[in-house]
């Protein structure tokens, strides 16, 4: 059987309390918010750590105003929000899409775009590790994926939610020891596939802001695996556009689990501007955004389809956004 | 026979299921006995290495830590087959595959014997590693195993021709060939390999597991063990799915055995996800090169098959396999000129075994494809061309195959008009296609692993004087409905409810024997067993009945617990009265049936390889959904048709073939079980991907009745055999959606993909034309 390694759970009641709490054990610790992803690692021996401190019980973290989502609130509660969905619709089908109901019942938004970089090499059990050795990200001396990288991980940034959240403009909210900050999360993300973040270890994802005008964009999300339900995205294209008749007036654009991070295509987004949703634009942004997507096997399909399903999955965001009917499985919708 | 059954077809729920469904079953991991010890293996993570040292000191001295044992405390070899013997319980001189037992470790608590793995030391020495076949077909360095074929890896060659394979090729108005490509496939059963080993008091060993084959457990353990088998016992708990995956010995079984003896406390063993992938037995990787000859009429004149399977580490069923690749081809189609070759490869991986559809699948598919390009060539329809060939039902096959009952032909008739074929067929738009194919099992292996006169079923009943019926049984009930099959046959030759019978199969004391749930033998081998114990007792309380009424008790007929004359309806005693009756002066009602396949078969070398007392049949009809733009496949819609000969259980049969379907389309879309320099690279559920609710299509279920004259009320297999056609049905329909002959399976998106954009640039050639969709 498969158990967890030992660890102090401690559950702190605000995230003042949290962070302290952090901040005693000396960067050994580790956040919990559901679990559904940290304790898959950590069942599988992959970076454990003594302590673990849970989130679950700190009521600040489950507030839900208009557009402000708490990080601690399930995904399960985003899904059953009719208001939520209604006013940002691109992550009905998102939601719907996401692991499993029973994955949405436990897992967080914090922890959603929080969830670890993942990579076929490195998601394994101890065991499978050891029989071929071991790699960067974890106890190892370089990476087995892009041969002979000794100081970069390019595991695969997986989570669903993020790429939306970016196109509907939303910031993330954290706490920490020198108290609250907002960014922009389209500057949350850094590329590396151990470090993924600008966050400071003991900070925690208190919200995700959408702002108001978020709320007249047309936006949607696009990813492709093979199997509908529990697989994580092999690549997903998001995109929202803000349109004046079937002029562009606004463009949003990520490449997402095609690198370590939800890659954010502002240049690519910029040169369309002003120009007309026609066929042939879309085709224009879908090479771009083609060519400016460098998979590494990573995942389990060839990186070279998966680029190539990046132009796919961005024609059909695109198409969807002009309001065409595209392929998506009834079961989800 | 009669046709007026009361219970046989009706669709009662399983007789096991109540427990299921409400928790109460026993599963392996659900036996619990106090003061047991948690056993945890330690597994090697070379491909193929001497072992040189192994210290088990340390580890043995540490906390909670009662006993290590390693391959030296029991190196006698065992297999399933006898004539394949090459396992040990843990390894003794040298490592064959990344996740073969080493030792073993019995402590107080899982992490203490986790941690006490973890401190064994083992010095390997590397040895020269095989992953494919091709690098084992000739002589090589240092042969897997001792006792190759001339010093390859080879295990197992079979070659076998009937009639004039080339002549019917020279003759042959279309031959197609192709060449075929298989990645191996896991069975998925949701419960883990379990065990609990309990050292009884009077010195006994009892071993508790889910297992699909008690006997050769049995039989191993003695050996092993090195004990008398009637100081063994085996109980078989609830078995969470097995479709051949629980059908060897296992090492782990005799790991946890004999920690038991050496600890005299019971050792309980749970598998996590990964050590099942590790485990595997599951179906062979393997190459196959097909051809087919027909002649101008879309006869077939011969079929021309070799195939090179690729076993892993050990024999396990694998000389069968080998076998099965090529003789169940000879089936449903009349082939008169028949030519196989079939190797079978040890490498240092997971081995390989029996798995749903054992041997018959992956050729299935090659055949099938390859007929399916025949009937292109031929401009016939692919239904129409299999029609012409099919065999008729009590003739024999070219390599002296019985053929009983067989309703190939209303199978493969009723596929096609309950699917609108004719209106589809060739019909559909670019990336909407349909494909046909057919399927052939056996009902049960007639020849017993072991040469033996011992039937290889036998059923004990026992009534006591409230009414109840108690069949005993070692019928391997792993979800598939055996236990359900001795409670209907039962029921229905006595005349009373299900509710009457209750099926007590797990346990070795009290069980008769029973070879076990493989080969697809349940249904035909335990019902009949079954049906005959009953006729038996049926017989006591005619003539009891008799006795009451002075009626002749060959009148007699059992209905709603009650005894009627056929010929006087006034004449009638109530199942009880008769019972009563039977009972005085008596004490018991006690009875045994059993069966034993008949004699049949040639009389050449491995004639006995696919013999059975009867054969199923089935065809498969499967419509896709090809996505232009992106290459992935979807299966909208499945009918499958399936000649059981009888269906006992409807519900049963009807879920069999549902999860056959199911199965199926799993192995051609989406599972593989992938290998990095021998290591699984994806042993969990997560990356290993069975089909998904939303990739199962509608399914139609079509059941043929046949009515075999020697099965019991005339059934046959349901569980294996209708899985055979799914496959071939998918591959066929891909081709008629966008003209990709897929020869790997599973059918991988990339590859759809890349053909769909090479059929773009030559967008011209082709009949049918791009959708708006297109790019
Ligand atoms: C079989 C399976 C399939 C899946 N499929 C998908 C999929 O298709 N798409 C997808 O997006 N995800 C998928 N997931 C990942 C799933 O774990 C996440 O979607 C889930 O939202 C994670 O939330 P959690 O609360 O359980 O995270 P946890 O496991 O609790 O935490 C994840 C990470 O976030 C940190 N963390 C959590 N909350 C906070 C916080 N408030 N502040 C700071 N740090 C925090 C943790 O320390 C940890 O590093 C799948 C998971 C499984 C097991
Ligand atoms: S990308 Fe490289 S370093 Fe990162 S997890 Fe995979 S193998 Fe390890």
């Amino acid at each position: 059987m498969m158990i967890l390694p030992e660890f102090d759970l401690l559950r702190p009641r605000s995230v003042d309390e949290a962070v302290a709490a952090a901040r005693r054990t000396s960067g050994a610790f580790d956040y919990l918010g559901g679990g559904t992803d940290l304790l898959c690692n950590y069942k599988w021996g992959i970076n454990a750590n003594p302590t673990v401190i849970s989130l679950r019980h700190i009521g600040e973290l489950n507030e839900r105003q208009g557009g402000s989502l708490g990080g601690g609130l399930t995904l399960a509660e985003l899904e059953a929000d009719e208001d939520f969905l209604h006013d940002f619709p691109a992550f009905r089908r998102t939601l719907a899409r996401l692991a499993s109901p029973l994955i949405r019942q436990t897992g967080t938004l914090a922890g959603n775009i929080l969830v670890d970089t993942r990579c076929i090499w490195l998601n394994q059990s101890a065991f499978a590790r050891r029989a071929l050795g071991n790699c960067l990200k974890a106890d190892g001396p370089e990476c087995r994926v892009v041969k002979g990288s000794t100081d970069r991980c390019y595991a695969n940034y997986s989570g669903d939610m993020a790429p939306v959240f970016m196109v509907y403009g939303a910031e993330i909210r954290l706490a920490g020891p020198d108290g609250e900050r907002t960014l922009p999360l389209t500057e949350f993300f850094s590329l590396d596939g151990r470090t993924r973040n600008v966050k400071a270890p003991e900070e925690i994802v208190v919200a995700l802001d959408l702002p108001g005008d978020a709320r007249t964009l047309r936006a949607s999300y696009q990813k492709f695996r093979v199997r509908e339900a529990w697989d994580f995205p092999e690549l997903a294209v998001a995109a929202s556009a803000r349109m004046d008749g079937d002029r562009i007036e606004e463009l949003s654009l990520v490449a997402s689990a095609v690198a370590s991070i939800p890659l954010w295509m502002d240049e690519i987004a910029a040169k369309y501007v002003g120009r007309t949703l026609d066929d042939e634009t879309i085709d224009a942004v879908a090479g771009d955004m083609f060519k400016a997507s460098r998979p590494v096997r990573a995942t389990l399909l060839p990186p070279g389809y998966r680029k190539h399903m990046v132009r796919v999955m961005t024609t059909r965001a695109l198409r969807e956004i002009r309001g065409d009917a595209v392929p998506v499985p009834a079961a989800a919708m | 026979m009669t046709q007026d059954f009361k219970v046989v077809g009706s669709r009662p729920p399983l007789v096991d299921s109540w427990k299921k469904v409400t928790g109460q079953a026993v599963y392996g991991d659900d036996v619990r006995f106090p003061n047991t010890l948690i056993c945890r293996l330690l597994r090697s993570t070379q491909p193929h290495a001497r072992i040189l040292r192994i210290d088990t000191s340390r580890a043995a001295a540490m906390p909670g830590v009662r006993a290590v044992v390693t391959g030296a405390d029991a190196p006698a070899r065992f297999g399933v087959l006898p004539i394949s013997q090459d396992e040990e319980a843990m390894a003794t001189d040298k490592v064959r595959y990344i996740g073969d037992i080493v030792a073993a470790v019995a402590a107080d608590d899982e992490a203490a014997a986790a941690a006490a793995v973890d401190a064994i030391e083992v010095v390997y020495e590397k040895l020269p590693e095989y992953f494919t076949t091709a690098e084992g077909l000739d002589p090589v360095e240092e042969p897997i195993h001792a006792w190759t074929v001339d010093g390859s890896n080879v295990q197992k060659r079979v070659d076998q021709h009937f009639g004039d394979m080339d002549g019917a090729l020279e003759q042959a108005a279309v031959k197609p060939r192709a060449f075929f490509d298989f990645i191996g496939v896991g069975h998925a059963f949701t419960e883990p390999h379990a065990v609990t080993a309990v050292p009884e008091a009077d010195g006994r060993l009892s071993l508790y597991t889910p297992t699909q084959v008690p006997h050769y457990v049995h039989r191993a353990l003695a050996k092993v063990l090195d004990m008398p088998l009637h100081r063994v016992r085996v109980f078989r708990t609830a078995v969470g799915g097995g479709f051949g995956g629980k059908s060897d010995p296992f090492p782990h079984e005799m790991c946890a055995c004999l920690l038991a003896r050496r600890t005299q406390q019971p050792v309980r063993l749970t598998f996590d996800l990964e050590e099942i992938f590790l485990t595997n037995r599951g179906r062979h990787p393997g190459t196959y090169d097909v051809q087919v000859a027909f002649d101008e009429h879309g006869r077939m004149l011969g079929l021309d098959a070799a195939a090179i399977i690729d076993g892993g580490a050990f024999a396990s069923f694998g000389v069968v396999t080998t076998y099965y690749n090529g003789v169940l081809s000879q089936g449903p189609y009349k082939i008169p000129n028949f030519r196989y070759s079939g190797r079978r490869v040890y490498t240092n991986k997971a081995p390989c075994g029996a798995m749903r559809g054992h041997g018959a699948v992956n050729a299935r598919y090659a055949i099938e494809s390859v007929i399916d390009m025949a009937a292109e060539e031929l401009r016939i329809d692919p239904i129409e061309l299999r029609l012409r060939n099919v065999l008729e039902p009590y003739s024999k096959t070219t390599n002296e195959f019985r053929i009983t009952s067989n309703g190939i032909r209303e199978c493969l008739e009723r596929v096609r008009d309950e699917t609108g074929w004719q209106g589809k067929k060739g019909k559909l738009p670019l990336g909407k296609g349909i494909g046909v194919a057919c399927g052939f099992f056996i009902s049960g292996s007639a020849l017993p692993i072991h040469k033996t006169r011992t039937p290889q079923s036998t059923v004990h009943l026992q009534i006591d004087i409230y009414g109840g019926i108690t069949a005993h049984s070692q019928g391997a009930e792993i979800g598939q409905g055996s236990d359900t099959v001795i409670a209907i046959a039962v029921a229905e030759v006595l005349g009373v409810p299900l509710d009457f019978v209750r099926v007590r199969s797990e346990d070795s004391d009290t069980a008769p024997l029973d070879l076990g749930a493989y080969s697809s033998r349940g249904c035909f081998m335990i019902g009949n067993a079954a049906r005959e114990a009953a006729l038996v007792i049926r017989d006591k309380l005619a003539r009891a009945a008799e006795r009451l009424t002075g009626h002749a008790a060959g009148d007699f007929d059992f209905r709603d617990a009650e005894v009627f004359a056929r010929s006087d309806a006034s004449v009638r005693v109530s199942y009880f009265e008769a019972l009563t009756e039977a009972l005085a002066d008596n004490g018991a009602l006690i009875a045994k049936g059993w069966y034993q396949s008949p004699r049949m078969g040639g009389t050449f070398k491995g004639a006995g390889a696919g013999l059975a007392p009867a054969y199923s049949f089935s065809a498969c009809i499967a419509e896709v959904d090809v996505d232009l733009e992106t290459g992935l496949v979807k299966c909208t819609a499945m009918a499958l048709a399936h000649d059981c000969g009888r269906a006992l259980n409807r519900l049963a049969v009807e879920g069999q073939i549902e999860g056959c379907m199911h199965m199926g389309l799993g192995q051609a879309l989406l599972e593989e079980m992938r290998y990095d320099r021998g290591r699984i690279t994806n042993p969990n559920l997560l990356d290993y991907k069975i089909l998904g609710p939303f990739e199962t299509p509608d399914m139609k279920v079509i059941i043929v009745e046949s009515e075999d004259k020697e099965g019991p009320f005339g059934g046959k297999e349901a569980g294996e055999g209708p899985l055979i056609c799914v496959l071939p049905a998918l591959g066929n329909a891909l081709y008629d959606a966008v003209g990709y002959r897929s020869r790997q399976l599973p059918v991988r998106p990339e590859r759809v993909f890349e053909h769909l954009r090479k059929l773009r640039r030559a967008e011209a050639g082709m009949s049918k034309t791009w959708g708006a969709t297109g790019r």
